[in-house]
Protein backbone atom coordinates (compact mmCIF):
# COMPACT_ATOMS: atom_id res chain seq x y z
CA UNK A 1 0.00 0.00 0.00
CA UNK A 2 1.06 3.39 -0.63
CA UNK A 3 1.87 5.85 2.14
CA UNK A 4 0.13 8.96 2.56
CA UNK A 5 2.06 11.90 1.42
CA UNK A 6 2.02 13.93 4.97
CA UNK A 7 4.19 10.59 6.23
CA UNK A 8 6.38 10.42 3.06
CA UNK A 9 6.97 14.42 3.45
CA UNK A 10 7.85 13.82 7.27
CA UNK A 11 10.03 10.78 6.90
CA UNK A 12 11.95 12.50 3.87
CA UNK A 13 12.07 15.53 6.08
CA UNK A 14 14.16 13.65 9.48
CA UNK A 15 16.21 11.64 6.73
CA UNK A 16 17.85 14.76 5.55
CA UNK A 17 17.86 16.52 9.27
CA UNK A 18 19.67 13.68 10.35
CA UNK A 19 22.02 13.24 7.22
CA UNK A 20 23.09 16.97 7.94
CA UNK A 21 23.73 16.44 11.65
CA UNK A 22 25.83 13.98 10.92
CA UNK A 23 28.12 15.90 8.02
CA UNK A 24 28.16 18.50 10.88
CA UNK A 25 28.95 16.45 13.25
CA UNK A 26 32.67 15.76 12.50
CA UNK A 27 33.43 19.18 12.10
CA UNK A 28 31.94 19.78 15.80
CA UNK A 29 33.98 16.63 17.19
CA UNK A 30 37.23 18.10 15.48
CA UNK A 31 36.51 20.95 17.11
CA UNK A 32 36.12 20.36 20.47
CA UNK A 33 39.09 18.25 20.45
CA UNK A 34 41.63 19.17 18.31
CA UNK A 35 44.78 18.62 19.71
CA UNK A 36 44.23 15.40 20.48
CA UNK A 37 43.31 14.15 16.90
CA UNK A 38 46.20 16.12 15.30
CA UNK A 39 48.71 15.41 17.23
CA UNK A 40 48.09 11.73 17.02
CA UNK A 41 48.26 11.97 13.01
CA UNK A 42 44.89 10.15 13.29
CA UNK A 43 42.80 12.71 11.06
CA UNK A 44 45.96 12.20 8.16
CA UNK A 45 45.18 8.53 8.12
CA UNK A 46 41.42 8.98 8.29
CA UNK A 47 40.82 9.69 4.70
CA UNK A 48 42.11 6.71 3.26
CA UNK A 49 41.13 4.61 5.29
CA UNK A 50 37.49 5.44 4.74
CA UNK A 51 37.92 4.99 1.04
CA UNK A 52 39.88 1.76 1.56
CA UNK A 53 36.82 -0.02 3.85
CA UNK A 54 34.35 1.14 1.23
CA UNK A 55 36.08 -0.47 -1.71
CA UNK A 56 36.86 -4.03 0.64
CA UNK A 57 33.41 -4.20 2.22
CA UNK A 58 31.38 -3.82 -1.10
CA UNK A 59 33.84 -6.06 -2.72
CA UNK A 60 33.75 -8.94 -0.24
CA UNK A 61 29.62 -9.21 -0.70
CA UNK A 62 30.27 -8.40 -4.64
CA UNK A 63 30.67 -10.56 -7.24
CA UNK A 64 33.21 -12.03 -9.52
CA UNK A 65 32.91 -9.25 -12.21
CA UNK A 66 32.72 -6.44 -9.33
CA UNK A 67 36.43 -8.20 -8.51
CA UNK A 68 37.66 -8.21 -12.07
CA UNK A 69 35.83 -4.40 -12.92
CA UNK A 70 37.35 -3.42 -9.98
CA UNK A 71 41.34 -4.16 -10.44
CA UNK A 72 40.34 -2.83 -14.38
CA UNK A 73 39.88 0.41 -12.76
CA UNK A 74 43.00 0.04 -10.22
CA UNK A 75 45.47 -0.90 -12.82
CA UNK A 76 44.07 2.22 -15.13
CA UNK A 77 44.03 4.68 -12.46
CA UNK A 78 47.47 3.90 -11.51
CA UNK A 79 48.75 5.18 -14.73
CA UNK A 80 46.39 8.35 -13.76
CA UNK A 81 43.58 8.28 -15.92
CA UNK A 82 40.57 8.15 -13.38
CA UNK A 83 37.68 8.55 -16.18
CA UNK A 84 38.82 6.16 -18.52
CA UNK A 85 39.70 3.76 -15.43
CA UNK A 86 36.10 4.65 -14.31
CA UNK A 87 34.40 4.00 -17.64
CA UNK A 88 36.40 0.64 -18.85
CA UNK A 89 35.41 -0.41 -15.19
CA UNK A 90 32.14 -0.51 -15.65
CA UNK A 91 32.20 -1.51 -19.54
CA UNK A 92 33.98 -4.91 -17.93
CA UNK A 93 31.47 -5.84 -15.47
CA UNK A 94 28.61 -5.26 -17.81
CA UNK A 95 30.59 -7.43 -20.54
CA UNK A 96 31.11 -10.54 -18.17
CA UNK A 97 27.85 -9.99 -16.56
CA UNK A 98 26.05 -10.53 -19.88
CA UNK A 99 27.98 -13.95 -20.59
CA UNK B 1 34.99 26.73 -7.51
CA UNK B 2 35.47 25.90 -11.25
CA UNK B 3 38.67 24.28 -10.85
CA UNK B 4 36.77 21.81 -7.97
CA UNK B 5 33.98 21.25 -11.29
CA UNK B 6 36.06 20.58 -13.68
CA UNK B 7 38.17 18.24 -11.28
CA UNK B 8 35.02 16.48 -10.77
CA UNK B 9 33.83 15.55 -14.23
CA UNK B 10 34.73 11.65 -13.65
CA UNK B 11 32.77 11.96 -10.51
CA UNK B 12 30.07 13.50 -11.87
CA UNK B 13 29.64 10.49 -14.65
CA UNK B 14 29.42 8.18 -11.72
CA UNK B 15 26.84 10.65 -9.91
CA UNK B 16 24.95 10.73 -13.13
CA UNK B 17 24.94 6.80 -12.95
CA UNK B 18 24.47 6.42 -9.77
CA UNK B 19 21.39 9.12 -9.48
CA UNK B 20 19.77 7.21 -12.47
CA UNK B 21 20.13 3.61 -10.78
CA UNK B 22 18.04 5.49 -7.75
CA UNK B 23 15.74 7.55 -9.95
CA UNK B 24 14.48 3.27 -11.41
CA UNK B 25 14.75 2.20 -7.80
CA UNK B 26 12.37 4.90 -6.52
CA UNK B 27 10.00 4.37 -9.30
CA UNK B 28 10.16 0.28 -8.45
CA UNK B 29 8.66 0.89 -4.97
CA UNK B 30 6.08 3.70 -6.23
CA UNK B 31 7.99 6.63 -4.80
CA UNK B 32 5.93 9.60 -5.69
CA UNK B 33 7.75 12.11 -8.13
CA UNK B 34 7.84 15.09 -5.74
CA UNK B 35 9.21 12.84 -3.03
CA UNK B 36 11.91 11.30 -5.55
CA UNK B 37 13.35 14.48 -5.77
CA UNK B 38 12.44 15.85 -2.35
CA UNK B 39 14.83 12.72 -1.06
CA UNK B 40 17.25 12.93 -3.32
CA UNK B 41 17.52 16.84 -3.10
CA UNK B 42 17.59 17.40 0.80
CA UNK B 43 19.07 14.16 2.01
CA UNK B 44 21.96 13.76 -0.75
CA UNK B 45 23.44 10.57 0.04
CA UNK B 46 23.09 7.27 -2.46
CA UNK B 47 24.04 4.42 0.25
CA UNK B 48 20.90 5.55 2.63
CA UNK B 49 18.42 6.22 0.04
CA UNK B 50 19.04 3.04 -1.12
CA UNK B 51 18.98 1.52 1.95
CA UNK B 52 15.49 2.75 3.12
CA UNK B 53 13.73 2.44 -0.06
CA UNK B 54 12.54 -1.27 0.48
CA UNK B 55 10.98 0.00 3.92
CA UNK B 56 8.70 2.09 1.72
CA UNK B 57 5.39 1.28 2.18
CA UNK B 58 2.07 2.02 4.18
CA UNK B 59 2.09 2.11 7.31
CA UNK B 60 5.86 4.12 7.21
CA UNK B 61 8.13 2.72 9.82
CA UNK B 62 9.78 5.89 10.77
CA UNK B 63 11.78 4.96 13.20
CA UNK B 64 13.78 1.89 10.96
CA UNK B 65 13.96 4.60 8.30
CA UNK B 66 15.28 7.24 10.40
CA UNK B 67 17.58 4.78 12.42
CA UNK B 68 18.98 3.13 8.77
CA UNK B 69 19.64 6.71 7.56
CA UNK B 70 21.93 7.14 10.62
CA UNK B 71 23.66 4.08 11.05
CA UNK B 72 24.43 4.41 6.41
CA UNK B 73 25.47 8.38 6.83
CA UNK B 74 27.56 8.00 10.07
CA UNK B 75 30.59 7.32 7.99
CA UNK B 76 30.23 11.14 6.85
CA UNK B 77 31.17 12.08 10.46
CA UNK B 78 34.80 10.56 9.93
CA UNK B 79 34.73 12.79 6.36
CA UNK B 80 33.46 15.89 7.99
CA UNK B 81 36.21 15.55 10.75
CA UNK B 82 39.03 14.85 8.23
CA UNK B 83 37.93 18.07 6.08
CA UNK B 84 38.38 19.78 9.45
CA UNK B 85 41.69 21.73 9.28
CA UNK B 86 40.34 23.09 5.75
CA UNK B 87 36.88 23.97 7.65
CA UNK B 88 38.03 25.79 10.41
CA UNK B 89 40.48 28.14 8.68
CA UNK B 90 36.82 29.83 7.57
CA UNK B 91 34.95 31.73 9.84
CA UNK B 92 31.14 32.12 10.24
CA UNK B 93 28.40 30.32 8.34
CA UNK B 94 30.77 29.14 5.14
CA UNK B 95 32.17 25.67 6.60
CA UNK B 96 27.99 25.03 7.81
CA UNK B 97 26.58 25.71 4.51
CA UNK B 98 29.51 23.92 3.03
CA UNK B 99 29.03 20.94 4.86
CA UNK B 100 25.53 20.22 3.29
CA UNK B 101 27.24 19.34 0.23
CA UNK B 102 29.40 16.23 2.07
CA UNK B 103 29.52 13.01 0.38
CA UNK B 104 32.75 10.70 -0.49
CA UNK B 105 32.79 12.22 -3.99
CA UNK B 106 33.76 15.71 -3.14
CA UNK B 107 35.34 15.14 -0.21
CA UNK B 108 37.89 12.66 -2.03
CA UNK B 109 38.25 15.34 -4.64
CA UNK B 110 38.80 17.65 -2.10
CA UNK B 111 41.30 15.30 0.02
CA UNK B 112 43.32 14.33 -3.51
CA UNK B 113 43.63 18.85 -4.11
CA UNK B 114 44.19 19.58 -0.01
CA UNK B 115 47.21 16.65 -0.55
CA UNK B 116 48.49 18.82 -3.55
CA UNK B 117 48.49 22.15 -1.97
CA UNK B 118 44.82 23.53 -2.55
CA UNK B 119 43.34 25.38 0.23
CA UNK B 120 41.03 27.21 -1.43
CA UNK B 121 37.43 25.59 -0.16
CA UNK B 122 35.48 26.77 -3.55
CA UNK B 123 37.17 23.37 -4.64
CA UNK B 124 35.01 21.45 -2.30
CA UNK B 125 32.04 24.04 -2.93
CA UNK B 126 32.20 23.52 -6.73
CA UNK B 127 32.65 19.72 -6.40
CA UNK B 128 29.69 19.21 -4.48
CA UNK B 129 27.16 21.34 -6.42
CA UNK B 130 28.30 19.88 -9.41
CA UNK B 131 27.59 16.30 -7.90
CA UNK B 132 24.00 17.79 -6.41
CA UNK B 133 23.22 18.89 -9.85
CA UNK B 134 24.14 15.80 -11.87
CA UNK B 135 22.54 13.59 -8.76
CA UNK B 136 19.23 15.13 -9.42
CA UNK B 137 19.39 15.22 -13.13
CA UNK B 138 20.57 11.44 -13.00
CA UNK B 139 17.19 10.53 -10.87
CA UNK B 140 15.32 12.54 -13.58
CA UNK B 141 16.52 10.42 -16.24
CA UNK B 142 16.15 6.94 -14.11
CA UNK B 143 12.93 8.16 -12.75
CA UNK B 144 11.84 9.00 -16.60
CA UNK B 145 13.77 5.74 -18.26
CA UNK B 146 12.67 3.44 -15.04
CA UNK B 147 10.13 1.24 -17.02
CA UNK B 148 12.20 0.76 -20.64
CA UNK B 149 14.98 -0.51 -18.38
CA UNK B 150 15.48 -4.00 -17.52
CA UNK B 151 17.37 -5.21 -14.02
CA UNK B 152 20.22 -2.16 -13.61
CA UNK B 153 22.62 -5.34 -12.26
CA UNK B 154 23.25 -6.47 -15.42
CA UNK B 155 24.81 -3.55 -17.32
CA UNK B 156 26.75 -2.91 -14.06
CA UNK B 157 24.78 0.34 -13.02
CA UNK B 158 25.31 -1.12 -9.53
CA UNK B 159 29.25 -1.27 -9.59
CA UNK B 160 29.76 2.27 -10.23
CA UNK B 161 30.16 3.77 -7.22
CA UNK B 162 32.73 1.14 -5.88
CA UNK B 163 34.62 1.81 -9.02
CA UNK B 164 34.82 5.78 -8.69
CA UNK B 165 36.02 5.02 -5.19
CA UNK B 166 38.68 2.29 -6.57
CA UNK B 167 39.90 5.20 -9.04
CA UNK B 168 39.93 7.32 -5.92
CA UNK B 169 41.72 5.21 -3.48
CA UNK B 170 44.53 4.13 -6.72
CA UNK B 171 45.57 8.13 -6.90
CA UNK B 172 44.93 8.97 -3.12
CA UNK B 173 48.28 6.34 -2.26
CA UNK B 174 50.94 8.50 -0.97
CA UNK B 175 53.15 5.20 -1.11
CA UNK B 176 54.51 2.00 1.38
CA UNK B 177 53.58 4.11 4.95
CA UNK B 178 49.94 3.63 3.64
CA UNK B 179 50.18 -0.10 3.63
CA UNK B 180 49.40 -0.72 7.48
CA UNK B 181 46.64 2.02 8.00
CA UNK B 182 44.95 0.95 4.37
CA UNK B 183 45.61 -3.36 5.27
CA UNK B 184 44.30 -2.78 8.87
CA UNK B 185 41.29 -0.85 7.33
CA UNK B 186 40.37 -3.67 4.66
CA UNK B 187 41.12 -6.68 7.16
CA UNK B 188 38.89 -5.09 9.30
CA UNK B 189 35.89 -5.53 7.08
CA UNK B 190 35.79 -8.67 7.65
CA UNK B 191 34.87 -8.38 11.01
CA UNK B 192 31.33 -11.01 11.18
CA UNK B 193 28.17 -9.31 11.32
CA UNK B 194 27.38 -10.62 14.34
CA UNK B 195 30.15 -8.62 15.97
CA UNK B 196 30.15 -5.10 13.90
CA UNK B 197 26.55 -5.22 11.88
CA UNK B 198 26.95 -4.53 8.22
CA UNK B 199 25.72 -0.49 8.25
CA UNK B 200 28.66 -0.03 10.52
CA UNK B 201 30.99 -1.57 8.88
CA UNK B 202 32.29 0.85 6.87
CA UNK B 203 33.03 3.06 10.20
CA UNK B 204 33.95 0.75 12.35
CA UNK B 205 37.10 -0.41 9.59
CA UNK B 206 38.08 3.45 8.91
CA UNK B 207 38.40 3.90 12.25
CA UNK B 208 40.53 0.79 13.12
CA UNK B 209 42.51 1.94 9.76
CA UNK B 210 43.41 5.22 10.93
CA UNK B 211 43.89 4.47 14.87
CA UNK B 212 46.51 1.45 13.31
CA UNK B 213 48.27 4.54 11.05
CA UNK B 214 48.04 6.80 14.33
CA UNK B 215 49.70 4.19 16.30
CA UNK B 216 52.61 3.03 13.85
CA UNK B 217 53.71 7.20 13.32
CA UNK B 218 53.36 7.45 17.38
CA UNK B 219 55.74 4.36 17.58
CA UNK B 220 58.31 5.29 14.73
Amino acid sequence: MTPEPSATALAIAGMAILSYLIRASGLVIAQVMPATLLATGFLRHLGGSVIVALVAATLAHGDRAGLVATAVTVALAARGRPTAALIAGMATAALLRQM
Amino acid sequence: MRRGALASIPLGIASAVLGAGFGVAARQVDLPVWATFFMSGSVFAGAAQFAVLPLWSAPLPLAPIWFSTLAVNARFSLLSASLAPWLSRYRGATPWLALFLLGEGPWAISTQAHAEGERDLGVFVGSGVLVWLVWMAGTAAGFVAAPLLGDPRRVGLDLVLVLFFAAAMTSTWRGPRDLAPWGAAALATRIPATIVAPEWQVLVAALVGAAVGAWRDARA
